[in-house]
């Protein structure tokens, strides 16, 4: 108990998978508008096997990449290598890529393991 | 036709409340359970769908653009839609005795009309799916004098082309689906008694 209390003191609470915390920035408060609208309807709940938001495993690899490249992949859509599908803009052409690139920013931030 | 006794001995079971939503009851003694069966089933339907939406249609429609999906897929000369290939193994089931149990996919805002929800089981258990995603529908029927164990799971939207096929198809009653939406449902059902 007392280490679980001076444990959690001090950093950012450890990522939900499944939750979208609010992030201070104006770029990640905008990301977050703009994922809540479009990509929570899969990254929340893993649909089609979308990798959760706040899940650090299963971003840890992607996050490894480089930032283009998500944009891209998400912006454009892309085909993973098991066959699962990221829409290009999440399935919300009315989006611009600069939204999207706002919101993969925010996921990933989300995504972070704690430090 | 299959061997009933394992519902029916799970059916007589006081432990075996069939409910709404309900989960989680014990396995009759040397059986399973029809909630049980019906997911099994249905593990099996969904893994089946997600292998060939992966690995044969995202691979050879998106990835390596050799090949397009189609809804008229033998005029295309295309690949059936997931969705059409799910519903071909459903007639197929149907079509065997043996089977003992049926399925199909159903929706609320069906573009065919053979495909709307025709019991109070089906109708309850497509706007339960529809209204609280990740959640299964459990209940039990009686139909033509035969007791059924009916299952609904949620069928989601998971493509720029489910989702753009209902909304602009002609025919449908509903045009703002977004991907992640629930469209409809599996429905499963498993005779429990006798006729």
């Amino acid at each position: 108990m007392v280490c679980l209390a001076a444990c959690g003191e001090g950093g950012p609470p450890a990522p939900v998978p499944g939750e979208a915390p609010p992030l201070t920035g104006e770029r990640l408060e905008q990301g977050r508008e703009i994922w809540l609208g479009t990509c929570g309807n899969c990254h929340a709940r893993g649909v089609a096997g979308a990798p959760l938001i706040g899940d650090t495993a299963a971003w840890a690899p992607r996050i490894a990449q480089e930032p283009a490249v998500l944009h891209a992949h998400a912006i454009d859509g892309y085909v993973g290598p098991d066959g699962t599908m990221m829409p290009a803009k999440g399935g919300n052409p009315s989006l611009t890529d600069a939204q999207v690139r706002a919101a993969v920013d925010y996921m990933v931030a989300a995504s972070q393991p704690p430090q | 036709m299959m061997d009933r006794s394992l519902f029916a001995v799970a059916l007589a079971t006081p432990a075996l409340l069939l409910t709404a939503c309900g989960g989680g009851e014990p396995a009759a003694e040397g059986g399973i359970t029809p909630k049980q069966m019906a997911d099994a089933l249905h593990a099996v339907m969904e893994a089946d769908r997600t292998v060939y939406t992966r690995r044969v249609v995202n691979r050879l429609q998106n990835k390596e653009q050799v090949i397009q999906a189609s809804e008229h897929f033998e005029d295309d000369k295309a690949l059936p839609l997931p969705a059409q290939m799910f519903r071909f193994g459903a007639e197929m089931v149907a079509e065997n005795e043996a089977a003992g149990f049926t399925y199909s996919l159903q929706s609320l805002w069906p573009i065919n009309d053979q495909n709307a929800p025709r019991t109070e089981a089906e109708k309850t258990g497509l706007q339960f799916v529809a209204d609280n995603p990740g959640e299964n529908y459990y209940t039990t029927e009686a139909l033509g004098g035969t007791e059924y164990f009916t299952a609904v799971y949620a069928d989601t939207a998971v493509a720029p082309a489910c989702v753009t096929c209902h909304n602009d198809h002609r025919d449908t009653p509903r045009s703002d689906f977004e991907i992640g939406d629930v469209m409809g449902g599996v429905v499963l059902r498993i005779p429990v008694g006798g006729s």
